[in-house]
């Protein structure tokens, strides 16, 4: 995925090859979450629950890849960066999934929703413009572009907040929705949000 | 039947397309979002196409006379839409049958297309429709029973006196009506000739006017009983023979009229519309008058209704999941459930429309509308005990 990044992606755009150290991380563990961390901006995997926004389970333990997708656009000159919009992050494993995802701390679902959208959709077709990313797609039966959304935290003897989140305690795994755009692409768009988690 | 809408620039909408209008479609949004626009455009358009049905079945039956004559900027002012309409407004509705027979109706550049004779609905498609409105000045009603007839040439609006229509229709009809969901009973009583609308307790405790009854059982009556008429009796073929004759009778051409078909063999389908039907009321009492209108359009109806409304309420929306998985376990929830494939719920918002129906469970996606219960709580978490902010 680095080497799609650094070398295919930014020949195809006719960019200066990428020069950005640290674009991806690796991890076979079987649970881990993924923050998008606003102090060090940079993305952080985590192994302890709750400490990251995007939860991801990988029962086989499969070989990860998280490419620090914004952070590579970022790093890219300006006239390639303007107006273009860009999601978080992109997973995949040595298996079937690839996933674009954007993510979000806030209590604000609704609010960012429509922006998250707007990225995951942008950053499919920049990236879908790549030879090389459509063979890693042609290998891919998986393919999502994923709006994870942490759930913030209730104060102590409020039951209102969890009685109104009590819908991602019942379905784990988060929500297929309808995004047309994305679909024609033959990717899905999902939603997941406090403890919804993805497995690989 | 499948029915779509494609709205493009019309006051607070800016684009909104929906394939395949669903027997329950339910529209949530902040004020102003454009829920009661897009609502407003579905019945006016469903109201054009049933118009055209006649159009269709009477030239179709040897009526050669012109019978109408849309006038589109009269009915857009009956919606209240003269400020919103744009030099670029589209609204392209469309019903389609099998084998691709497809009828539209498209008003663009000020002009309504689809209407005329050229675009005559075929035999095997006419249907007769009934569209109501039920719009949120319902809570008039009451007061307007009662004083209304005797302010002549008194007009509180389009909407307003279609509703009152409706429920003045209904009461003709219904002259007891349980409301379960308030523990209360509705009776209709004529006095002097003038009707009379009283609210009663189960044990006869006390009795009132309805005018002087709370403002949720104002609001929530009308929706009860216009639903339970429509749902058990209101008399299709009554209804047809008097559109029919009105208008032969206003072109003189009773004697040419040779019915291609029967009423009976027509199609039939009531479309209601519901502005916000849990106006004042408590959230349990909102969910429990949802069980009622359900189980009114779905489960205990006599005649084939679809049901739009728009809501602000989050409870009615998780609900609606309640009523789905009690369809799928064939329970009834208060004589109330729904099959999830006949259901779509939109969050309107900045007039586009956003599908929150999941596609891998059973379930509409009510997560978003937690959104106000985080933030009072997030902003309280921020608040330390002398009132300041807490950095994060």
């Amino acid at each position: 995925m680095e080497d799609l990044l650094k070398n295919d992606f930014t020949a195809y755009y006719d960019l200066s090859v990428c020069d950005e150290p640290n674009l991806t991380i690796q991890t076979n563990k079987p649970y881990f979450e993924i923050e998008d961390n606003a102090l060090i901006k940079d993305i952080v995997l985590h192994t302890k629950i709750g400490a990251g926004m995007a939860r991801f389970s990988n029962p086989k333990s499969a070989t990860v890849t998280v490419a620090k997708y914004e952070k590579f656009v970022t790093s890219l000159p300006n006239s390639f960066q303007r107006s273009r919009k860009r999601c978080d992050i992109i997973v995949c494993d040595n298996g079937n999934n690839l996933i674009l995802g954007e993510i979000k701390d806030s209590p604000n679902i609704k609010g960012h929703r429509k922006e998250a959208k707007k990225q995951l959709y942008e950053s499919l077709i920049t990236l879908l413009a790549v030879p090389q990313f459509i063979e890693l797609t042609n290998l891919k039966t998986i393919k999502r572009c994923c709006y994870f959304n942490k759930q913030p935290i209730s104060p102590t003897g409020i039951t209102a907040t969890t009685a109104f989140n009590r819908l991602p305690e019942i379905f784990k795994d988060g929500f297929k929705m309808n995004f047309p755009a994305i679909e024609e692409n033959n990717f899905e768009y999902w939603e997941y949000s406090g403890n919804q988690t993805l497995t690989l | 039947m499948k029915e779509s809408i494609h709205i493009k620039n019309l006051g607070p909408i800016k684009d909104i397309f929906i394939d395949d209008i669903k027997p329950l479609t339910v529209l949530i949004g902040e004020s102003g979002s454009g829920k009661s626009t897009l609502m407003k455009v579905v019945a006016l358009f469903r109201w054009l196409y049933k118009m055209h049905n006649i159009h269709s079945y009477l030239k179709t039956s040897n009526v050669s006379k012109s019978l109408f004559n849309f006038n589109i900027n009269a009915y857009f002012k009956n919606c209240g839409f003269e400020e919103y309409l744009k030099n670029d407004t589209e609204i392209i509705y469309t019903v389609e049958f099998s084998d691709n027979r497809k009828y539209t109706l498209h008003f663009v550049q000020n002009e309504l297309t689809g209407t005329s004779d050229k675009n005559l609905i075929e035999t095997q498609d006419l249907c007769y429709n009934k569209i109501s409105f039920i719009s949120e000045t319902r809570n008039i009603i009451p007061l307007w029973s009662e004083r209304g007839a005797s302010l002549s040439g008194g007009y509180l609006g389009f909407y307003f006196h279609e509703v009152y229509n409706d429920f003045d229709l209904a009461s003709e009809n219904i002259k007891d009506l349980d409301i379960n969901y308030l523990n209360l009973k509705l009776s209709v009583e004529k006095e002097q000739s003038i009707k009379k609308y009283y609210i009663q307790d189960p044990d006869k405790e006390y009795k009132l006017t309805l005018k002087n009854s709370s403002s949720g059982t104002q609001n929530a009556i009308p929706v009860s009983l216009i639903a339970e008429h429509f749902s058990k009796y209101f008399d299709f073929e009554e209804a047809f023979n008097r559109t029919l004759l009105n208008f032969l009778s206003k072109t003189d051409s009773l004697r040419d009229f040779k019915p291609v078909k029967n009423l009976g063999e027509i199609k039939k389908k009531l479309f209601i519309h519901i502005e916000e039907p849990e106006l004042s009321l408590y959230p349990d009492a909102q969910c429990e008058l949802i069980n009622d209108l359900i189980s009114k359009c779905f489960v205990s109806n006599k005649n084939t209704i679809d049901l739009m409304f728009s809501t602000h309420s989050p409870y009615i929306i998780n609900h609606l999941n309640l009523l789905i998985k009690a369809h799928d376990c064939n329970k009834l929830i208060d004589g109330a459930k729904i099959e999830f494939e006949k259901i779509a719920v939109y969050l309107v918002e900045e007039g586009e429309i956003e599908d929150l129906v999941a596609k891998n469970q059973r379930i509409i996606n009510t997560n978003a509308l937690s959104d106000t219960i985080n933030n009072i709580y997030d902003k309280y978490n921020q608040l330390d005990k002398d009132g300041r902010l807490i950095e994060e």
